[in-house]
């Protein structure tokens, strides 16, 4: 008798185990690799921006005008991309959304290729393609349109385009997903209750889509701000991105504590956007 | 057209690929009636709704709303209010802002959108919730918005696409009455679409019963069930016992029907179609009465009781009347009298006033 008493509670015991511990379990390598490798780095950079004991590099990063401009510059390249994402990836995911089954993995096909393809890969593509003996030029110069090659490479412009066909899709995905879930009769509702095309569309499809424009919004404003690879290279030193003062200081500078600063400031700016989409997010779920 | 018709299709023609949604429909609704168009799935009706709202084209005919040629106008130019099978209210808009959305898109002022939404809100009685989200209120509230939100703008007419579907059933009873008494009392021309053929025989003025792209018969409730046109109609509304035979004669208003098994039925019929021709008789269930009970009928059968489904108020009985063959009857419950059992033996009966005379030839026109 007690011996089957037992028997139950353990089984009893072990199934609280699979039931709780083993989502634990689960996570644990997770967790484990993500203390080791983020968690504690993150600490010792902020530790080393404060090794000095003062505030002093912070001060340098926030008062000295070449930071404040680089930092300011930044943001700006951040906020330009994703509104230039946004006005491509609207029309495109809209159009995922209504063509034909052929078109749209057409479509999909376009838009996940690049994805795939090494963000290195597709930057020498666009040095290829905007250079001054690029296809562009060499095109308008044998057509006799231009006479000498235009400068088209090392220029805000040309990081601009190098980000956006890089980010473009973490914007096109989130406003495909919503666009999915938007209830087609809703805009027949609109156009029968009067409304013509492009009042429906700004007062109830819009509105409908606006979660999926705050989460593609966030991803490519706050990937933006951290990118490294493409303004380096179209940028050709000429558009300076904090990312890319922040290698400077840690590979050629040398100095460290400085460069934690930065990083720690950058890191602070992210999660201050970060949590005000999370904001705006939040009131949207709310609503819709 | 006549004044009072506030609708009309004229061969009206719709074909998706081989089928034929609407197959050269004429079709009038009248100033203030509410005309249900009651069709199985895949009917036409909802091809017809959406013709008369804008959302798809004839091939042909025209579609003419107050003498008006509407059947290429964008549904933004109809004013025609609609309400949606499953509401469409926007969901990011509170209750007013929904129901001022058509005023708005008419950029009517301020203060007449107040004062409307106001009135809308006040006939469907939900005033105190006109700050609160669709998925804030009740399937019956979220139905009551659609309304108020489809006759606010004062419509041409109004569009009822399946509109109960989603309430449970005892609430979806008030609210066909509701809406029935404000399209009354507003006197609001309304087109309703249902397949659920006695919420049709609740609401209608008249009934459009279409099957195939085409109406199969239009009239009112009553003619709609004591008369059907053919077996569709007969089938499709309420239930029915159909006895195929043949004319053998005629007695003044009466006819002689012999059916397939050699016994003699009298239909009353105004016209009565010559000998030979082929004909259904149709008895509904509670037009049968138990002769047992000590009643005389000059139409009787015989067989034995199949099945007894007791409903409170009334009971259904399956009656074997032999040949693989069944009667429905319905009774109203009693205390006393004949107490039915599976495999009593009973005999039924009608009167020719009771039964209704189908012309075969009619049915299932291509």
């Amino acid at each position: 008798m007690s011996a089957h008493i037992s028997l139950i509670d353990r089984l009893r015991r072990n199934r609280v185990i699979r039931e709780h511990g083993g989502s634990v379990a689960l996570s644990l390598p997770t967790v484990i690799f993500l203390l080791i490798l983020f968690a504690v780095p993150v600490v010792q950079l902020m530790l080393l921006s404060f090794q000095s004991g003062t505030f002093e590099h912070y001060e340098k990063a926030f008062t000295d005008e070449l930071y404040v401009t680089v930092l300011l510059n930044t943001f700006e390249i951040a906020l330009l991309v994703t509104v230039i994402s946004f006005f491509l990836a609207y029309p495109l995911a809209y159009f995922l959304i209504v063509a034909q089954p052929l078109w749209r993995n057409i479509g999909m096909f376009c838009l996940l290729m690049p994805f795939w393809t090494s963000i290195l890969v597709r930057t020498y593509a666009w040095m290829a393609i905007l250079g001054r003996r690029g296809i562009i030029n060499e095109a308008l110069l044998s057509l006799g349109i231009i006479d000498a090659p235009l400068s088209l490479l090392y220029n805000t412009s040309s990081v601009l385009i190098g980000m956006v066909h890089v980010l473009m899709p973490y914007m096109v995905f989130p406003l495909y997903a919503v666009m999915r879930r938007v209830d087609p009769n809703l805009m027949q509702a609109a156009y029968g209750l009067g409304a013509p095309n492009w009042r429906a569309f700004l007062r109830v499809y819009f509105p409908m889509t606006m979660p999926g424009v705050l989460a593609g919004a966030s991803l490519v404003f706050i990937l933006s701000m951290g990118f490294f690879i493409t303004p380096v290279l179209l940028g050709g030193g000429r558009v300076t991105m904090i990312a890319v003062l922040i290698e400077q200081f840690v590979t050629e500078l040398l100095d460290w504590e400085f460069a934690g600063a930065l990083s720690m400031a950058l890191l602070t700016f992210t999660l201050v956007v970060y949590s005000i989409f999370k904001r705006l997010m939040k009131s949207e779920r709310n609503l819709a | 057209m006549t004044n009072d018709t506030d609708l009309r299709l004229e061969k009206a023609f719709k074909a998706y690929g081989t089928v034929k949604a609407l197959d050269h429909v004429d079709l009038s609704v009248r100033n203030g009636e509410l005309l249900t168009i009651l069709g199985p799935s895949g009917s036409g009706k909802t091809t017809l709704l959406r013709v008369v709202a804008g959302f798809a084209e004839p091939d042909e005919g025209r579609v003419l709303l107050q003498e008006r040629d509407i059947t290429f106008l964008p549904p933004a130019k109809r004013d025609i209010g609609m309400v949606f099978q499953n509401y469409a209210l926007f969901p990011h808009m509170n209750v007013a802002e929904n129901v001022s959305f058509p005023l708005q898109m008419r950029n009517m002022a301020k203060v007449e959108i107040k004062k409307r939404v106001t009135w809308a809100l006040g006939i469907v009685e939900l005033g105190e919730y006109a700050e609160r989200l669709p998925r804030q209120l009740s399937g019956g509230q979220q139905q009551r918005v659609a309304f108020a939100r489809a006759i606010v703008f004062d419509p041409r007419i109004l569009l009822l696409d399946e509109p109960f579907g989603a309430l449970d059933r005892k609430l979806r009873e008030q609210i066909q009455l509701e809406v029935r008494r404000l399209q009354q009392q507003l006197k609001l021309t309304s087109l309703f679409v249902t397949h659920d053929q006695e919420e049709a025989l609740i609401l209608s003025d008249r009934i459009a019963v279409m099957n195939a792209g085409r109406i199969e018969q239009l009239g009112t409730p009553h003619e709609i069930y004591e008369r059907p046109i053919n077996r569709f109609v007969a089938d499709f509304i309420g239930i029915s016992n159909l006895i195929s035979g043949v004319i053998e004669g005629q007695d003044r208003s009466v006819a002689v029907v012999r059916s397939k098994d050699g016994q003699l039925f009298l239909v009353a019929a105004d016209a009565i179609p010559t000998q030979g021709t082929n004909v259904i008789v149709l008895i509904r269930p509670e037009r049968l009465v138990l002769l047992d009970d000590g009643a005389e009928r000059s139409n009787r059968l015989s067989g034995t009781v199949a099945e007894v489904i007791y409903l409170g108020q009334s009971e259904k009985l399956r009656i074997d009347i032999g040949g693989g063959r069944d009667m429905l009857m319905h009774r109203q419950s009693r205390l006393g009298g004949v107490q039915l059992e599976v495999g009593s033996t009973v005999n039924i009966g009608w009167t020719p006033e009771d039964a209704h005379l189908i012309v075969e030839d009619t049915v299932g026109q291509p």
